[in-house]
């Protein structure tokens, strides 16, 4: 389906930074269905910069991020994991200053759909913003290619 | 003499001032400390005014004893400032930071008493010339002078320190304490100090001595204050303190029986009426309060009610979006083809999903107006293009009850709306949404002008309409009235009333019309273009 211009014997490589794993299996279903892509999973995250390093590893063509993501409380007394959206963006703020990794694409799929946390995603350097509950899978696909210039 | 006839005056004010605010203060001041400096400092104040009016008022008969009196009047001076210096120490909580510095003010204003006091180093002796009334001052009156400078500064100093890191509730506080302070330190200093010692002008004494009501008059109203048994209580107990102690003194200037006897039930009369004055002004306060507690905690109620549906409305699209996925997976046989008869449920199920969402989505708009979070993204756009979209997708819902559902737009484009496309969609797609609803048979219309400035968008219908009586609850929230009540239940009842913010925040207009009850009903949203044009001009 997916015509690729720049690398023609590798296939596309595309990063969920997601913690929901009901949510990545049915992006993984779609991805799998239509293309031919490649699907690598972030699935928890704890430390910022080892989590980086990761990113970097896998390096990925375009990057699929959650806003809302388990973060490591504060203090070790409260335990276990707190979601908060600052850790998703404080990841997009990561990769768009980070000279290896600003160029890469970053869709942010989040279920925030206020006009506040869109606008504050692409002024950190977001390509595209999509609310989870409107949108349908095809659209994250679509919203891939157009990223990338497919 | 009228000079005499005005001083006395005065200092019988000064004094029936004083003895109120002091009442007033132990009444209301909720610090035991700052009570006892208080009416200590009263006590001085007193001291000092009466004493010194009284050397002067028996000057010329008995030198002697005006000389004593005016040395008492001395002595207290530097114990007024000490204590001065002592109630802005309490007043601002820093006894332990200023420590050594009360010691010393303390020892200095002691030493400065004792050496006016006890010596006649300082006065030396008092004469009257044409009955008023000059000190001889000794050598030690500059040393004298030093000492009361230094309490000066040293109140002055953690006051000025102090009063930049308070908080806004203690600062409004000390800003009365410190013009009472000014005040006092400088008719002080001009009256008492530089006019008689360096230009030897004596008789304007008094405004000196009788400004130390000052200080006492503000720190007064500002130790209240806060307490804010309010100035209205306040005041109402001065007058009728004040109207009582007249009312006391015309008393024992009666002269016959009878006079005693009127003027005593007058007196006690009053008495009663007064304290039920009072009490009735600090009820209506202590209501009002209470009134204004209980509105606080509804509001703090309401926002958390907002927040809590903002919060659960996000937690609920997460899962929504999910099901709404697999679904249109499902229905678009990614997982594989199914059995025939699965299709109909299956398309039900998504059609209550998107329902679901869109309610979810109203619960979140209806929050955000709520909470004020509402944010305009603005841009040109075509009107046009928004209502195609939206009959696009709801033409299939339309068909379904076949109705007829058409657009009808000028053939020449209209201008360009500056706004939030999405929240005019929004707005939009609720009325012709709900004209579909509500419309079993017939037609549905969307019909779009230009007129006067202003796009004007029409969404008739030929459904259920509505009364006047049910025209006025129309636009709010949770409504749904009449037929509409009847026939669809799947709405948040919701749509209108976003709609409406929706368009009120574009500065527009929306309203409604119907002959009746199932008698179709026509909507109307009318834009402003002027928007646009003010921003071509810039």
């Amino acid at each position: 389906m997916s015509k690729k211009k720049k690398k023609k014997n590798k296939k596309l490589k595309v990063l969920l930074i997601e913690d929901d794993n009901y949510v990545s299996q049915l992006y993984q279903d779609i991805v799998s269905f239509d293309t031919d892509w490649e699907l690598e999973v972030i699935d928890s995250l704890t430390d910022l910069e080892k989590d980086f390093e990761k990113i970097k590893k896998i390096n990925p063509d375009v990057i699929l991020l959650d806003l809302i993501l388990p973060a490591l409380p504060k203090s070790k007394k409260e335990g276990g994991y707190i979601l908060d959206k600052e850790l998703g963006f404080q990841i997009l703020e990561k990769l768009k200053k980070d000279k290896k990794t600003q160029k890469i694409p970053v869709i942010v799929i989040s279920a925030l759909s206020g006009e506040a946390d869109k606008d504050r995603a692409k002024a950190l350097g977001a390509e595209k913003y999509l609310v989870k509950s409107e949108i349908l899978p095809y659209q994250i696909i679509e919203a891939v290619e157009e990223a990338l210039g497919l | 003499m009228p000079f005499f006839t005005l001083n006395q005056i005065l200092v019988s004010l000064i004094n029936l001032l004083a003895i109120i605010i002091a009442f007033l203060v132990l009444k209301h001041s909720p610090q035991k400390k700052i009570k006892k400096i208080f009416l200590f400092m009263t006590l001085l104040m007193l001291s000092w005014v009466d004493f010194a009016y009284f050397s002067r008022l028996i000057g010329k008969e008995f030198p002697f004893l005006a000389f004593f009196s005016l040395k008492i009047a001395w002595i207290i001076t530097p114990l007024f400032s000490t204590s001065l210096y002592f109630l802005t120490i309490s007043i601002l909580k820093k006894e332990k930071k200023y420590k050594n510095l009360s010691k010393l003010v303390l020892f200095f204003g002691i030493l400065s008493a004792l050496l006016t006091g006890f010596t006649d180093l300082v006065i030396t002796e008092i004469k009257f010339t044409n009955s008023h009334l000059t000190i001889e001052y000794g050598p030690a009156m500059l040393p004298f002078l030093g000492m009361i400078s230094f309490s000066i500064f040293a109140t002055l100093f953690p006051l000025f320190r102090e009063y930049f890191q308070a908080s806004a509730a203690l600062r409004s506080k000390l800003q009365y304490f410190l013009i009472g302070l000014a005040g006092f330190y400088l008719a002080n200093i001009i009256f008492n100090i530089i006019f008689p010692v360096f230009f030897k002008i004596v008789h304007l004494y008094w405004i000196g001595d009788y400004s130390t009501f000052l200080p006492l008059g503000f720190t007064a109203y500002a130790i209240v204050r806060k307490e804010l048994f309010e100035v209205k209580v306040i005041l109402t107990e001065f007058l009728v303190a004040l109207i009582a102690i007249l009312l006391l003194i015309d008393f024992f200037l009666s002269k016959t029986l009878f006079e005693y006897f009127w003027k005593g039930v007058l007196f006690f009369t009053f008495l009663i009426f007064g304290n039920f004055l009072i009490k009735s002004v600090i009820r209506e306060i202590k209501l009002r309060k209470e009134l204004e507690i209980a509105y606080q905690k509804l509001k703090k109620l309401d926002e958390a009610k907002t927040e809590f549906v903002s919060i659960t409305s996000h937690q609920l699209r997460g899962p929504l979006g999910l099901i709404k996925g697999y679904l249109w997976m499902i229905l678009n046989k990614k997982y594989g083809p199914f059995p025939e008869r699965l299709s109909r449920p299956l398309k039900n199920t998504f059609e209550a999903t998107q329902r679901l969402v869109k309610i979810v989505n109203d619960l979140l708009n209806l929050s955000r107006i709520e909470l004020g979070k509402i944010t305009l993204e603005k841009r040109y756009f075509q009107i046009e293009e928004i209502v195609d979209n939206i009959y696009k997708e709801l033409l299939p819902a339309a068909q379904k009850k076949n109705l007829e559902f058409k657009i009808e737009k000028p053939k020449k484009a209209l201008p360009k709306l500056f706004g939030d496309p999405l929240k005019i969609r929004e707005a939009i797609f609720n009325l012709v949404d709900n004209a579909i609803k509500y419309t079993q048979k017939g037609f549905v219309k969307v019909s779009l002008e230009e007129k006067n400035g202003f796009i004007l968008i029409k969404i008739a219908d030929s459904g259920a309409g509505f009364t006047p009586e049910e025209l006025k609850e129309l636009f709010e929230k949770f409504r749904r009235i009449g037929q509409g009540k009847l026939m669809d239940t799947q709405g948040s009842g919701l749509g209108l009333y976003i709609a409406k913010k929706f368009i009120k925040l574009h500065k527009g207009r929306i309203w409604a019309r119907s002959q009746g009850r199932g008698k179709g009903s026509v909507f109307y949203i009318k834009l402003p273009l002027y928007e646009q044009k003010e921003k071509e001009k810039e």
